[in-house]
């Protein structure tokens, strides 16, 4: 079999659809007034015209040739199986069938490097805007009562002692936050009516720490309190860090992290599914990670802020911040951490500007 | 007067050839890995239609390329249900709903043979050669009964798990009530009984799941079919649970061998290591590439065609292997020529013998279903192995 493409027409091998019997037809791509057309000529039959839009034209894998044989779609008169790839693809072109863009990448190492390039701005502006953006808008939808059923299995003892600090001692601690609530009204939440219900916990056996929980929560550790007094530390120190998690609350950072990681989660899946699992882990790990960053960062800033508002020093804090990360060793990679660097967070809470932060977006 | 006999009609040899290149399948995926996150994941179902495709075209039987045409809207459709389902479970388990995430589980599990059966008629039903479509057209309690090993698979481990659970609780028990020489009299007593009892478990989990997969592969061809033509499957039982086993003891031998060998040389957890891995790359590629021969020498279509395999389990460990040394150099850059390589062994090891032409078949234009289930089954991420 031959093909002569400078005459117009191409051998073929037509199948009905009916069965697995082929007929030799002569195919002939044009270009009609309405897109290209395909005309299939059978010896001893009139010639069909099939209209462009009803060809599956075939996938095209390389520039030149592909497969050593190639099949069109004729959407219920069958298929033509054509013998000469790169003949057809000539035929093709000069008929001007129109290649979408996957086609064009995979055929165009230009088209290619350029989608790519393209590719690494989109991913890097979903990370840095889009992801936090939905965050920030879906979590306006979960209502209060749903954070703080989420939230009760953590208080209820099953994971932490009751503690054991001196009734008075618990009584000053309570008021110092109290006092610190006072402070809030003058800044915006991130989220407008969202009204978290305030509480302080005072809990022993997570080593020297405190958390805030979705919907106003809040878990100060007796060994944290410890802590700070064996650094001779006024109680400033801990009202920065009930500070920075009374931040963590206004801005929903426990809610706004499992929407974050899920959107993360199935973007990553989705793209990357197919390369395995550990691959998918593994990146969705280090993307929530930097979210978390952020966040640390921002409640840093609403603590510098709500310090500056009651009047209290920053440095107690910063002082009590910088010996748990001498007591830890600070992790050696930065994005493989779930807090900024401490020298970071020492010099924002030191010497950073605390009008630029009330708002917090 | 003797009459002339019909002469048998000839027999016809046709091969099957794979022409695609391990770079040509990296430009596939490149292509695909780039749209996929330009598109935050939404062009998940055309990659997937590209990749099964470019196979496809690359695939000549007795000469004519295999084409794979899917229609695009179920399928999109079945991954945004998958979406949704993953979405429902995620926040489900975030929020500690667990009532809700053991029905997803169970439902899942239960819907789990029907998924398998869907996408398989999709993905046959989309499969095109000379103009004629492939279909699957097994019925839902045919799939459920050849179910059956999955819930015995399940019930012998949670007998099991049960009876390790009550031992243990009986062992605290006199532990705290008649001291710890008690708790080790009954630890003595049973030990020997419940490590019985988990090996007993383990050979039958792996009997069972060869009769799954026997199950499931005798499904596959029987009830597959070209055109008007239906799949026939001709293999005992015992050969697929032979395969099994045999590789099983061969992962295990080449591994303990292995790992006293290396003892000698390196630290033992480090031989250990070295001989697991090694023991299960051998045992399982000489499962794989056994089964498949066995497999492509025993059906065929209708009494059309008979297929056979020429596939060496040992040349194909041999494969494995060096892809395997060639991955790890490569810091993982080659697995695309690696899995074209072995794709391309197997598939050609493959050749048709045809009772006259192959120009008989017939089939009808039917739309292919089951795209919804194609997701699924994708999302849960199981291929079809033969």
């Amino acid at each position: 079999m031959t093909s002569a493409p400078a005459s117009g027409g191409l051998q073929a091998c037509w199948f009905d659809g009916g069965s697995s019997r082929g007929r030799p037809v002569t195919v002939i791509v044009s270009r009609g007034p309405s897109g290209p057309t395909l005309t299939i000529e059978a010896p001893g039959d009139a010639a069909r015209r099939v209209a462009g839009r009803d060809v599956a034209w075939p996938a095209r894998w390389s520039a030149r040739g592909g497969p050593p044989r190639l099949t069109v779609g004729l959407n219920g008169l069958g298929i033509l199986e054509v013998a000469h790839p790169e003949a057809w693809q000539l035929a093709c072109d000069a008929a001007g069938v129109r290649q979408d863009l996957a086609t064009r990448m995979q055929t165009r190492w230009p088209t290619l490097i350029v989608a790519m390039v393209v590719m690494i701005a989109v991913v890097a502006a979903v990370h840095r805007f889009g992801i936090p953006w939905a965050g920030a808008l879906l979590t306006r939808h979960v209502p209060l009562e749903w954070e703080l059923a989420a939230s009760r299995p953590f208080l209820d003892g099953r994971w932490l002692e009751p503690s054991r600090l001196p009734a008075e001692r618990a009584a000053a601690l309570h008021r110092a936050f109290d006092g610190l609530l006072a402070h809030i009204g003058q800044v915006e939440p991130a989220q407008p009516g969202y009204a978290p219900r305030f509480e302080m916990h005072l809990r022993r056996g997570a080593g020297a720490n405190a958390f805030a929980l979705p919907g106003g929560a809040i878990v100060l550790t007796d060994e944290l309190v410890e802590r700070a007094a064996a650094l001779g530390l006024p109680d400033d120190a801990l009202v920065g860090v009930l500070a920075h998690e009374i931040g963590h609350v206004m801005f929903r950072h426990g809610t706004r992290m499992i929407v974050e990681q899920g959107l993360v989660t199935a973007v990553v899946a989705l793209s990357l599914g197919d390369i395995t699992s550990l691959t998918t882990l593994a990146t969705s790990a280090i993307a929530g990670l930097s979210y978390r960053r952020a966040h640390e960062a921002e409640a840093d800033c609403f603590a510098l802020g709500m310090l500056a508002r009651a009047g209290r020093p920053t440095r107690p804090m910063a002082d009590l911040l910088a010996d748990l990360a001498a007591r830890d060793g600070d992790e050696a990679n930065t994005w493989l951490s779930s807090h900024p660097p401490t020298g970071k967070r020492m010099a924002m809470l030191l010497g950073g500007d605390p009008s630029r932060c009330v708002d917090g977006g | 007067m003797p009459t002339s006999l019909p002469s048998p009609p000839r027999v016809e040899v046709h091969g099957v050839e794979f022409t695609g290149s391990g770079f040509g399948y990296l430009r596939v995926a490149a292509v695909n890995l780039v749209l996929m996150l330009l598109t935050l994941g939404l062009y998940r179902p055309w990659a997937r239609r590209r990749a099964i495709r470019w196979f496809c075209n690359h695939t000549q039987i007795a000469g004519s390329p295999l084409d794979f045409v899917p229609p695009m809207r179920p399928m999109v459709f079945g991954l945004m249900l998958a979406g949704a389902c993953y979405a429902a479970y995620h926040v489900a388990g975030q929020l500690g709903q667990q009532a809700a995430v053991t029905v997803m589980l169970v439902a899942g599990a239960a819907l789990t043979p029907a998924v398998w059966a869907g996408a398989l008629r999709f993905r046959l039903s989309s499969t095109r050669w000379r103009g004629v479509h492939g279909r699957f057209a097994a019925g839902w309690g045919e799939i459920y009964r050849a179910s059956w090993p999955v819930f015995a698979i399940a019930a012998v481990w949670s007998v099991m798990f049960a009876a390790l659970g009550s031992a243990l609780v009986m062992g605290i028990g006199l532990l705290t009530t008649s001291g710890p020489r008690a708790a080790m009299a009954l630890l003595g007593t049973t030990a020997t009984t419940l490590a019985a009892a988990c090996l007993l478990a383990l050979v039958a989990t792996v009997v069972l799941h060869a009769r799954l997969d026997y199950n499931y592969t005798r499904l596959m061809f029987e009830r597959a079919g070209v055109g008007d033509e239906t799949g026939r499957f001709k293999v005992a039982f015992v050969d697929f649970l032979w395969t099994g086993l045999g590789g099983v003891g061969l992962g295990v031998a080449i591994a303990l061998a292995l790992s006293v060998v290396l003892g000698v040389i390196v630290s033992l957890p480090y031989a250990l290591l070295v001989g697991l891995g090694a023991g299960y790359l051998v045992g399982n590629a000489w499962r794989h590439a056994r089964r498949y021969a066995m497999v492509w020498n025993a059906v065929g279509l209708a009494r059309l065609v008979r297929t056979r395999c020429t596939l060496s389990p040992w040349r194909f460990v041999g494969l494995r292997l060096l892809n395997a040394v060639l991955t790890l150099l490569t810091v993982g850059l080659y697995w695309p020529f690696a899995a074209i390589a072995e794709h391309r062994m197997k598939v050609e090891s493959i050749e048709l013998h045809t009772r006259g032409d192959l120009d008989g078949i017939v089939g009808r234009l039917k739309p292919p279903r089951g795209a919804v289930a194609d997701a699924m089954a994708d999302a849960a991420g199981f291929e079809f192995a033969a």
